[in-house]
């Protein structure tokens, strides 16, 4: 398994997606990082930016929504990838509007995650 | 009128005249005796004597009737006085008489004038007069009525009260006589005659306290005004006054007389148009008034109902039948004085329809408390009903919505955690039995996910506004037909179609239409199990919608189940989910049009679809 020279942050509320997608994106390469909450992920990016961050939008404190403004607003290199159990289409929009790079909706594959995360950081 | 009080008084005593009552009957006897005399001689007699006899009889005769004409003269000139003031009194009980005739036989203001005017002129022996009558301000007199002036003379004028003679007695009230007076140099373009007045009587027209104005009458001569005249000419303003301010109040009661009657004019020109049914009925319980909208809500013309007594407002009688729900209600006003505020009620309307009727009724009364009838004002609010069902349903289908989402959320994220670690583990387990309950794991959880994704369609918004597409009836629903057959394909099922040409297309997506029609296709589809013919018609309604219908030759639907098939989870299907014909309500309203349901049992059931489109129809060949 090839190594992939980025640093991805998973950040989401349900430890057992945290884990599923850490496992996956571990397997595939990346050197990945958990986050239980927007706050959280905030200061972990303070300290050691990633390349790339895969957000829950539904989360305590601070959504990932709000994540992405932030993120975005600060860091604006660092991709940001938002995951959704399920999101009205305004909300989709209003994503896309505070420059999310791309979105999956739950449940996804491992081969599905694996593929967009590379096509975003590809992007440039 | 108190007559006596304008006449000379003490007649009785003025007993001046020698009375010759006595001396009469002798004279005029021996007078006869005379001739009796003569016409005897000068028949039995022919001889010269007979003629000297005859001739002093004759001498005799003529003294007598000499000193008869001279004891005449004689009276007259003693009594000259008394006859003169006999005449005299004759012409004014005849003025007087004619003055109170005027008075009680007419109420127009300026005719009564006029003759009182006249009377006094004749009473005077003046050619002018005037009667003037202040304003409202009491600052100025004005001409009311006149006699001898030249009319551009009095037109418009306005005498200052307390200015000049008649001004100054208007507000002194009292009765000013003048006598040679100066020569007037306006004469010419002011009186009829051009002459100047000589003489001039100015008197209030006083009664009741209350100064209503003032009459002035002046004569060309020197005029004597005497005591007697003048007290007659007062107590004739004492009655003009008395008149003109009964006229006025007659006038004004008149005016109160027409102001209400115009006020019911109003009130029934009101209670006619008013957008509220109002039935009225009187005392005795008949039908008074019955408006325009009442007639319009409860399908009867006015005039079948005007007079009916409300008792004989019965289901029985078929006519009228919607008006039954009238006869409780006025029954409650009228034997219990009960009132009714904001209720409401479902009726049989006309046609058979049901309707939802808000009532306000009570009892009518007299100011004095005395009932006279009562009064129902009724609203069909039908409409109202059930848009506020609508907007409920709405509601709750919003509600459900926000719940789903969230439902979504904390159940689909584990589930999709339980997915993916159930295959992370199963694609590293090497025991087939172990492998297989991994399996199994994820098939469970994958059909959770999958019902609540099917769940939450419900809950999605069909489309994000502004992403409104064009569709276009004609050519897009023959294909879905076609789609929906190629699933559901049933032999003995007919699907129809009958579009009217040139639709404008309509704004929705197509999955909406999509999903839609596939539901209603079902529906009929089902209602029709030993088969039947499905109709898909289309025409424009011209006011921005296309009407779409699906009619079915189904089993229909049952009338008290009618109302609740848009309801979320309503079924009567086994294993239904209730949130077919919920989501493609919410589907339509959410898209700015709307759905409706028509169906009889055993016959068959019609979905009207309204959907908003774009524009009119295209033009037609």
């Amino acid at each position: 398994m090839s190594e992939i020279d980025a640093k991805l942050l998973i950040v989401d509320d349900n430890e057992g997606v945290r884990h599923l997608v850490s496992r996956w994106l571990e397997r595939a390469g990346f050197t990945v990082q958990e986050a239980k909450d927007g706050a959280e992920a905030v200061d972990m990016v303070k300290k050691d930016p990633p390349d790339i961050i895969l957000a829950d939008i539904r989360m305590p404190k601070i959504d990932g929504i709000e994540l992405a403004r932030i993120i975005k607003n600060e860091y604006p290199k660092i991709k940001i990838i938002l995951m959704t159990a399920y999101s009205s289409p305004q909300t989709i929009a209003q994503a896309r509007r505070e420059g999310v790079d791309d979105y999956l909706e739950k449940p996804f594959t491992k081969d599905q995650v694996e593929r967009i995360t590379l096509e975003v950081l590809s992007a440039g | 009128m108190d007559i006596k009080e304008g006449l000379p008084s003490g007649v009785e005593e003025k007993g001046r005249h020698k009375p010759m009552g006595s001396l009469l009957p002798l004279l005029v006897a021996i007078i006869v005796l005379l001739v009796a005399g003569i016409i005897a001689v000068s028949a039995v007699l022919s001889s010269p004597l007979s003629i000297v006899v005859g001739g002093i009889l004759g001498a005799c005769l003529i003294a007598l009737m000499i000193y008869l004409v001279l004891e005449w003269w004689h009276f007259r000139e003693q009594n000259k006085g008394y006859i003169d003031e006999i005449t005299d009194l004759n012409l004014r009980f005849g003025i007087l008489a004619d003055a109170v005739s005027a008075v009680s036989s007419t109420l127009d203001l300026e005719e009564l004038v006029a003759n009182i005017l006249g009377v006094m002129l004749t009473l005077t022996n003046s050619a002018i007069g005037v009667v003037l009558v202040p304003d409202d301000s009491l600052n100025y007199l004005h001409v009311l009525s006149h006699r001898g002036f030249q009319e551009k003379a009095v037109r418009g004028l306005k005498i200052s009260v307390g200015k000049g003679a008649v001004g100054k007695a208007f507000q002194s009230g009292q009765t000013v006589i003048r006598k040679n007076l100066p020569e007037d140099p306006r004469a010419v373009e002011t009186y009829s005659e051009g002459k100047s007045p000589r003489s001039q009587i100015i008197m209030p027209l006083k009664a009741k306290g209350q100064m209503v104005g003032m009459a002035v009458t002046a004569s060309f001569e020197e005029h004597e005004y005497k005591v007697d005249e003048v007290a007659l000419l007062s107590s004739l303003c004492h009655e003009l006054a008395v008149a003109m301010i009964n006229v006025d109040l007659y006038q004004q009661s008149q005016k109160t007389l027409e102001w209400l009657a115009d006020t019911q004019e109003y009130t029934e020109h009101f209670i006619q148009e008013m957008l509220a049914g109002v039935a009225v009925i009187n005392n005795e319980g008949d039908v008074i008034y019955f408006n325009h909208e009442a007639a319009n809500i409860l399908g009867i013309e006015p005039k079948e109902v005007i007079g009916v007594n409300y008792n004989d407002l019965v289901e029985e009688r078929e006519k009228f039948k919607s008006l039954s729900f009238l006869k409780p209600i006025f029954r409650l006003c009228m034997e219990e004085e009960r009132a009714f505020r904001r209720h409401e009620m479902a009726i049989d309307g006309p046609n058979g329809r049901r309707c939802t009727i808000n009532f306000n009724a009570f009892p009518l009364h007299r100011a004095k408390g005395e009932r006279m009838g009562a009064a129902v004002v009724f609203m069909d609010v039908s409409a109202i009903k059930e848009m506020e069902s609508r907007l409920r349903q709405q509601d709750h289908l919003s509600i459900l919505g926000q719940m789903a989402a969230k439902i979504a959320h904390e159940v689909k994220n584990p589930l999709f955690a339980i997915i993916g670690l159930a295959d992370e583990l199963g694609e590293e387990e090497a025991v087939p039995d172990r492998k297989y309950l991994l399996e199994m794991i994820k098939q469970e959880a994958t059909l959770s996910n999958q019902w609540i994704s099917g769940m939450l369609s419900f809950s999605k918004s069909p489309f994000p506004v502004g992403e409104e597409a064009a569709f276009i009836l004609q050519s897009s629903v023959p294909e879905l037909i076609t789609d929906f057959l190629r699933s559901h394909e049933q032999d003995n099922v007919k699907v129809v179609r009958d579009f009217e040409e040139g639709l404008p297309p309509v704004m929705m997506s197509r999955d909406n239409m999509r999903h839609i029609l596939f539901n209603l296709l079902e529906n009929s589809m089902q209602a029709m199990p030993d088969g039947g013919v499905i109709t898909v018609r289309a025409h424009d309604t011209g006011n921005g919608f296309v009407e779409m219908r699906v009619e079915d030759t189904g089993t229909g639907i049952r009338a008290e189940i009618l109302p609740s098939v848009f309801e979320p989870f309503f079924t009567t299907k086994e294993g239904g989910t209730g949130l077919g014909l919920a989501i493609v309500q919410k589907i339509l309203l959410d898209i700015g049009g709307d759905i409706d349901v028509r169906s009889q049992q055993d016959l068959g059931t019609t979905i009207i679809l309204k959907l908003p489109s774009r524009g009119v129809s295209h033009e037609r060949d």
